[in-house]
């Protein structure tokens, strides 16, 4: 399985599911990167990380590391 | 009885505007007892009824994790101390993000308190083609859904009629919309049982929602604060209630996301249309130069550079009207008031101090606005974007770079802007290494010495500054040092892991002129307050440390040596610059004999090194409670030592032509000196307000203490090593 | 008269100063000079 941090950018997919505990996954929930959201990848920073994405119908950005929490359907 | 009714949202969604909207100019502020996190209060009155308005803290849910969130879920629990219970909610949603806002609605509606939908940012909406029926939306939620433009006032007329309804009680509470699992039903019941046994030892209640986020959020505040009151075997007991709840199922969090983002998608199928690809916005389109690879990042650097030439170049002519005002004021004086004690404190105390330290009001003004612009217009999460990983180098999180930024400004509101930062090693770290980011304070010694020993030279075919340049190294000299002390911290202090970076991109917006404003009126305002009572009192005592004894000793000595001039020189202009000399010779006299000229000689060879006279080295001193009564000290200690020419009553001048007491020959300042007392106060902590603010933030002594501490060494070093460096480079001559 | 009008100009200073710190120390201001309501910045100090 894919994870987000895999993507690159102008790709869709759709959540699979949600690794990780705490309070990295409880933001990454709030914010709507949950089983079956549809994320698109829109950049990565200048540096390489870390990236934004268009998940629910805004922009976020989160940490490649926090991506690789998030795994995608194939 | 008037009511309390609590505004709530998530960040970003014009929260303030529809609370300014509504309660105009009746608003206060104060602080919530406990955490310093500010609650804003207004006066509403609709239809006869009265209430008072609370705003919130932003949130994007009701699962606590720092302080200031946790200042949410107690409030609408009616569980705030010094918050009266809460009668209604006014929930403010963002209609061009509604997915993701009607998350918490579905959380707030479980309150089961009156609440009223402001459906912000419409005419947004409409523009990303996302279309909301609110009446179907009202239909659906059960409680009235007004369609809004705060920014524009369109909609306020309904939402009032909305309130006033909600205040005469005709509204029904709202209803639970979600349905959980029975085995996480049961682990509440069980739960809330266990509590009620032990609703001595935790002296209040619990209610049924507070358990609910106990038991959804591991590791969350609500669970951690229940777990300190009652011992870890309440947190043994709440593991098993968890395992339970799970049920094999994945986390609780993901279960109670899953469930609630299936309540909105629900919601939004009956009340929503939106466009199944993703809308080009204006924003996308800014984003797509503002954090490109390599344009966003020169557009960044750029950023920067103009800030600080504007900051010179714009700053100029206002600067030099100010000096001109007080040089007029200063000869007013000096003709209507007799010579004698009154106006020496007059003219070298008042006015030579104070007009030293308000001349720097234009550059603050300047600065203040382009650190509002950049605020309001959104960009700062592009920022914190564009830094995340170098400032990962040293440890921190992007979030770092918002209050690290707003220390330009001030460091009290950077170290209160650290509140944003969730993760409490993150947030210390950030507090301690915040005054090394060169606030508006340290503008006025940066000025004086630039503009007095930097050439104002121009390379680059003219386009840069020397003086801009040198100006801009002294700000980056602070972030410079800032990294490894960040850094060192995180490995020592505060080690532990990297806390999460995830964070909501808001869409560019038009800065709002009024909310420039108030940021730009209220640094400016703050400075000249504050030359006008804290730094107008330290000057007076200043002028009196160094003009007392006055002994009558020295003045009939000087007063011996005049008349032997008038007998030995016949030829007027002659005599008049004899004179002249000798005025001055009796000036750095009764100067050095002061109380204040005594205790500066006492410390002098501890400042030597750093190429500093006992003027410097006093001036230094005084400026403990705040970085820009230096200016204001070397404005007096230079005018009382005599040293001010006529011609040009400026400090600028009068630093230029300063010469060292036992050597009248040798300049006192040379670029080394300049250089190294602007070092000095880069790196030093001489902010009385930003050391209790830190105690305030941090809640114990020890942090201010360590701050005033490894930031006064650091500048001493940095001082030292410059001053020796730049004088074996040659600079000096 | 001179004198008498400064050495009551600088107890007034001193009297400031004292109040200020005094004022800072008890946590009725932020020090920051700005003692507005509205003030952000202007704030009680936490009961413990």
């Amino acid at each position: 399985m894919r994870t987000l941090d895999q993507f690159r950018p102008r790709e869709r997919g759709r959540v699979a599911h949600l690794h990780g505990s705490g309070v990295v996954q409880q933001r990454l929930l709030e914010m709507g990167v949950c089983d079956g959201a549809d994320v698109e990848v829109l950049r990565f920073a200048p540096l390489g990380d870390p990236m934004e994405i268009y998940v629910r119908g805004f922009h976020l950005t989160l940490r490649k590391s926090e991506a690789a929490l998030v795994g995608m359907e194939d | 009885m008037p009511r309390t009714l609590a505004l709530v949202g998530n960040p970003n969604v014009g929260k303030t505007a529809v609370f300014n909207a509504l309660t105009g100019l009746s608003q206060s502020t104060g602080n919530y007892p406990g955490v310093t996190v500010d609650r804003k209060y207004g006066q509403l009155v609709l239809n006869g009824h009265r209430a008072t308005l609370i705003d919130l803290p932003g949130a994007y849910s009701l699962a606590a994790r720092s302080p200031d969130e946790a200042i949410v879920v107690d409030a609408l629990l009616d569980q705030q101390e010094g918050e009266a219970p809460i009668d209604g909610l006014l929930v403010v949603l963002d209609a061009s993000n509604i997915e993701r806002n009607l998350y918490m609605l579905s959380q707030l509606l479980e309150l089961e308190k009156p609440i009223v939908v402001a459906l912000n940012m419409m005419d947004v909406a409409k523009r990303r083609g996302i279309n909301i029926d609110a009446g179907k939306l009202s239909e659906r939620l059960g409680v009235p859904v007004v369609p809004l433009c705060a920014h524009k006032g369109v909609g306020m007329e309904e939402l009032r009629a909305a309130m006033s309804r909600m205040l005469a009680g005709d509204l029904t509470p709202g209803r639970a919309a979600c349905v959980f699992s029975a085995s996480q039903d049961e682990a509440v019941r069980s739960l809330l049982a266990d509590l009620e046994g032990r609703k001595d030892s935790l002296g209040r209640e619990v209610l049924p929602l507070e358990v609910f986020r106990v038991l959804m959020d591991e590791g969350g505040y609500a669970e951690k604060r229940l777990v300190r009151a009652l011992g870890p075997e309440f947190g043994r007991f709440l593991k098993q209630c968890r395992q339970n709840a799970r049920n094999n199922g994945s986390s609780l969090a993901a279960q109670e996301a899953k469930v609630r983002y299936a309540w909105v998608h629900e919601v939004m199928d009956y009340a929503v249309t939106r466009p199944k690809e993703r809308p080009r916005t204006r924003s996308d389109l800014i984003d797509s130069v503002l954090t490109h690879r390599v344009l966003g990042t020169l557009f960044f650097l750029g950023l920067m550079v103009l800030v600080f030439q504007f900051i010179y170049a714009w700053a100029g002519p206002l600067m030099n009207l100010v000096d001109g005002t007080f040089a007029h004021l200063s000869e007013a004086v000096t003709t209507v008031v007799p010579e004698g004690v009154l106006r020496s404190m007059l003219v070298d105390g008042i006015i030579a101090g104070v007009g030293g330290v308000l001349i720097f009001l234009p550059q603050i003004v300047i600065l203040s606005l382009f650190i509002a612009l950049l605020e309001d217009c959104g960009y700062m999460a592009r920022a914190a974007f564009l830094m995340d990983r170098l400032l990962g180098w040293c440890g921190l999180s992007g979030q770092a770079f918002i209050p690290m930024l707003s220390s330009f400004a001030c460091g009290i509101p950077g170290i209160l802007a650290t509140r944003i930062v969730p993760d409490r090693r993150d947030r210390f770290t950030t507090i301690m290494v915040a005054p090394l980011m060169s606030c508006s304070a340290r503008l006025p010694v940066y000025t004086i010495m630039i503009a007095a020993f930097i050439p104002g030279r121009r390379v680059l075919d003219g386009t840069l500054n020397v003086q801009g340049l040198t100006l801009m190294a002294m700000y980056g000299l602070g972030i410079a040092v800032a990294v490894p002390v960040a850094w060192t911290l995180k490995k020592t202090l505060f080690r532990g892991e990297k806390p999460p970076f995830i964070l909501e991109m808001p869409s560019y917006k038009v800065p709002q002129p009024g909310t420039v404003a108030r940021k730009v009126w209220r640094e400016g305002s703050a400075f000249v307050r504050r030359a006008g009572t804290l730094i107008f009192a330290v000057t007076i005592i200043v002028w009196a440390l160094a003009y007392f004894p006055h002994a009558q000793t020295i003045t009939d000595r000087f007063d011996k040596e005049r008349s032997q001039a008038r007998a030995l020189i016949a030829e007027p202009a002659q005599l008049k610059a004899a004179l002249a000399i000798i005025d001055g010779h009796e000036a750095g006299a009764h100067l050095e004999n002061s109380f204040l000229g005594r205790a500066g000689h006492f410390v002098q060879p501890v400042f030597a090194p750093l190429g500093w006279d006992w003027r410097i080295a006093t001036a230094a001193m005084a400026s403990f409670p705040a970085r820009e009564v230096v200016v204001a000290t070397l404005g007096t200690l230079f005018n009382l030592g005599g040293e001010v020419d006529s011609d040009s009553p400026g400090l600028r001048e009068t630093l230029r032509n300063a010469t060292w007491a036992d050597d009248p020959t040798r300049p006192l300042f040379t670029i080394p000196v300049a250089l190294s007392i602007m070092v000095f106060f880069a790196l030093c902590c001489q902010c009385a307000a930003t050391l209790l603010t830190i105690r305030r933030e941090t809640r114990q002594w020890r942090w201010p203490l360590f701050t005033f501490s490894y930031m006064t060494v650091l500048a001493y070093v940095g001082a030292l090593i410059t001053y020796q460096v730049s004088t074996r480079l040659g600079l000096g001559g | 008269m001179q004198l008498i009008l400064t050495v009551i100009i600088i107890a007034g200073a001193v009297a400031y100063v004292t109040y200020a710190a005094f004022r800072v120390l008890s946590g009725r201001s932020s020090g920051c000079g700005c003692d507005r309501q509205e003030c952000p910045r202007q704030g009680k100090r936490p009961s413990p």
